[in-house]
């Protein structure tokens, strides 16, 4: 007799433990679960907010863009083959005082070349610069280029989504 | 206690009035003091018992007051919007050419809307591209859900929400845009409405595009998208300045038939498709078949040169037009004399081309063609690419039009994949538009011998040389092509005045690699031209432009530098090196 009320005090105290384990581990579980989706939201919300951002910095790295802002405010223009060299060349030219030649030197593939720049780009191309410094000081302004290039600098997203998103 | 209770129950105990002695006395006092702790024991229980219940009310009643004063939070998940996302489109170099936003898209309960003209009024104050008249008229309608405007930014779905006008819902919805605007659109293509694909790759990678997205990766294309600015850019100075009706140019890698670049010129901007007619729309490149002309000749050459037909110095008589059927063939530039295989090369002679095409026969000429891949649609993951207009029959007269590019219509694709072969080997490669990781064996087919590939391009690199091809030399890149200037079909026959020129080109010749294939719709002489509107003075220095600007930035090796090779560019000094002799 004592011993079966000692096991029922006994089971029923485990139950009662049990119970209140079980019960803790499930608000466990669902206030875990609730952590997990308010981060999975947060990181979808940061994933959306970095896809903007990207899509931004493509958008304005268009390469016409890039070409229209080079030979506005740098005065560049589309590389050439004829102005590439082998960096032997180059070093040779240098001798071993790189100061000695004037200007139109440097390891920079920009070495002012005896050809002409092609004809057919759409950037007039500047009187070969004799140095890159002198280039930027005049910085003449490039003939507008095609369309928008350098429009919608403030919304570019907008400049993307605008538009036809009427139905 | 609770022992003894048990054990001396009422039972047990003796009737009330029979005591005698004061032991039994003691004893009903005894069973008296059992019996009362019997029932202190029982109220414990209960009280024990009412205190648990009360601390479960108390629990449940705590608990529904905190859940009634702070309502729960309401999920932030962000609303199921995409099922599968799609995955970004990025060029060979991983930079980004379509990618996926959220935007929020305006929807109105029009039960809910007090007063349509008003609502309607405000809403296209704030959003100027809105029609007053087709917003009222929706609002009026009697339904519980309408579109208003799809696809804002976050600046303007603020603005709505600042009228703070009732029956207005916003939801989040996916929306393609192309950051580059109308770089690749041909190749990108579009998505519709619900965010599947429509045209271009969008349509023809749809699977591959959802895989990716679902494993959350962006789905790189072969497409360089410098090579492709670049490709573009010539060919826009080019229908500028010979006032082209259109262009279209193609640049693939003969190795891995990786199409590293193809424009179509006019285009359009796949971010507002609504805006672009079928002129801009229409892939000229994959889509539009063209007549070719005499680019075809590098291709009777070679068949002639493989079967053992003819060699470069078999000479065919060109003295005068060539009557084949009802046709008659003339030369563009008559020389009215015999002129070798390589003259004819080199002339572009279409008298010499229909006599080596006559005698290699039509059989073979034709099944030549069918292994270049020029005679169906040529392989790309693009769904707009065409298949070619064949010739109804292939007598002696479709025989010997075909021979320099006439009665058969290919797109420039298939024909840029026909020199690819050229390129490599003899190999045919076929075109695609993913990205062919270093390494991937590559599927091939031998259409023709190394050697007669090297032979044909030894042509090519004549024609640039010492031939109508000289204003596409690249200097260091040693370009090698085919100038092709074909005579549009019109009714009744070919025009004169309206030519389709192209420039089929390969480089560097010391290692064939690259394909350039150019091609102006309807050019027109200038002054600089000298009057001139053939392929030699519009497609081919296009071509040479592109090449000059695309060869370093796929890094080809110039060939001739080593030693001391361009003279000594002015101002640049070479100092004698006497202290940094190397």
């Amino acid at each position: 007799m004592m011993m079966i009320r000692a096991l029922n005090v006994i089971g029923l105290v485990l139950a009662m433990a049990l119970a209140v384990g079980l019960y803790r581990a499930k608000t466990e579980a669902h206030a875990a679960r609730e952590h997990l989706d308010r981060l999975a939201a947060m990181v979808e919300t940061e994933r959306r907010a970095s896809a903007t951002l990207r899509a931004e910095i493509a958008f304005l790295e268009r390469p016409e863009r890039l070409r229209a802002l080079a030979a506005r405010h740098l005065g560049l223009e589309p590389a050439d083959s004829s102005r590439e060299m082998p960096l032997e060349q180059v070093l040779l030219a240098l001798g071993g005082d790189s100061f000695a030649p004037p200007a139109p030197s440097g390891p920079s593939a920009r070495v002012a070349a005896a050809s002409p720049p092609p004809v057919s780009n759409a950037v007039a191309p500047a009187p070969a610069p004799p140095s890159r410094a002198v280039a930027m000081a005049q910085a003449e302004p490039a003939p507008e280029s095609p369309e928008n290039t350098l429009r919608t600098l403030d919304d570019p997203i907008a400049a993307l989504i605008l538009a036809g998103g009427v139905r | 206690m609770k022992r003894g209770v048990r054990l001396l129950s009422r039972e047990d105990a003796p009737p009330p009035l029979t005591e005698q002695s004061a032991v039994h006395i003691a004893r009903r006092f005894a069973l008296r003091d059992e019996e009362r702790s019997a029932l202190e024991a029982g109220r414990v229980r209960i009280a024990a018992l009412g205190v648990a219940f009360a601390v479960g009310f108390a629990v449940i009643v705590s608990r529904s007051f905190s859940i009634a004063l702070n309502p729960p939070e309401s999920p932030v998940i962000a609303e199921a919007v995409n099922v599968t996302p799609r995955a970004d489109l990025v060029d060979r170099n991983g930079e980004i050419l379509a990618t996926t936003l959220e935007t929020h898209s305006l929807y109105a309960d029009p039960r809910e809307v007090w007063d349509a003209d008003e609502t309607a009024r405000a809403l296209t104050a704030v959003l100027p591209e809105l029609n007053l008249e087709t917003v009222a008229e929706r609002l009026r309608r009697r339904a519980a859900f309408v579109w208003v405007a799809r696809n804002l930014t976050p600046t303007q779905r603020q603005a709505v929400f600042s009228l703070g006008l009732p029956g207005l819902h916003f939801i989040s919805e996916p929306r393609r845009v192309y950051p580059r605007g109308a770089l690749a659109a041909h190749v990108l293509g579009m998505t519709d409405r619900d965010g599947a694909g429509a045209a271009g790759l969008e349509l023809g990678l749809e699977r591959e595009i959802l895989d990716a997205g679902g494993r959350g990766r962006p789905l790189p294309l072969s497409i360089d998208m410098r090579v492709q600015f670049a490709l573009a850019d010539e060919l826009g100075a080019a229908m500028a300045e010979f006032n082209a009706k259109a262009a279209a140019g193609v640049v693939m890698d003969a190795r891995t038939g990786e199409v590293i670049a193809l424009a179509s010129l006019p285009d359009f901007d796949p971010n507002r498709p609504a805006a672009a007619g079928d002129e801009q729309r229409q892939n000229r490149a994959a889509t539009a078949q063209y007549e070719l002309g005499s680019i075809f000749k590098a291709f009777t050459v070679a068949v002639a040169l493989e079967e053992g037909v003819t060699t470069v110095n078999t000479r065919y008589d060109a003295t005068q037009p060539l009557r084949v059927g009802s046709h008659t063939i003339r030369d563009y530039r008559g020389q009215n004399r015999w002129l070798t295989t390589r003259e004819v090369f080199l002339d572009s002679s279409n008298i010499g081309a229909a006599r080596i095409a006559t005698d290699v026969g039509a059989e073979r000429h034709r099944a030549f063609l069918d292994r270049l891949g020029l005679l169906r649609r040529a392989p790309g993951e693009l769904p707009e690419i065409s298949s070619p207009i064949l010739p109804r029959q292939w007598g002696p007269a479709e025989l010997a039009t075909v021979s320099f590019g006439h009665g058969l219509a290919v797109s420039p694709l298939a024909a840029a994949a026909a020199f690819a072969t050229v390129a490599n080997g003899g190999n045919y490669v076929e075109p695609t538009f993913r990205v062919v990781p270093p390494g991937t064996p590559i599927q091939s087919t031998r259409v023709m011998s190394a050697g007669t590939a090297a032979e044909v391009l030894r042509l090519m690199r004549a024609v640039v040389t010492e031939g109508s091809g000289s204003r596409a030399e690249a200097q260091g890149y040693m370009v090698a092509g085919k100038t092709g200037t074909a005579e549009k079909a019109v009714a009744g026959g070919y025009s004169r005045e309206r030519q389709l020129t192209s420039f089929a080109a390969i480089f560097p010749f010391h290692d064939p690699r690259y394909v350039v294939l150019i091609l102006l719709d309807e050019p027109h002489p200038t002054p600089r031209t000298y009057g001139f509107r053939t392929a030699g003075w519009n497609a081919a220095p296009t071509a040479g432009a592109v090449v000059r600007r695309i060869a370093p930035m796929l890094g080809v090796a110039r060939y001739g530098d080593e030693p001391a090779a361009p003279a000594a560019p002015d101002g640049l000094v070479l100092v004698s090196n006497a202290g940094g002799a190397r």
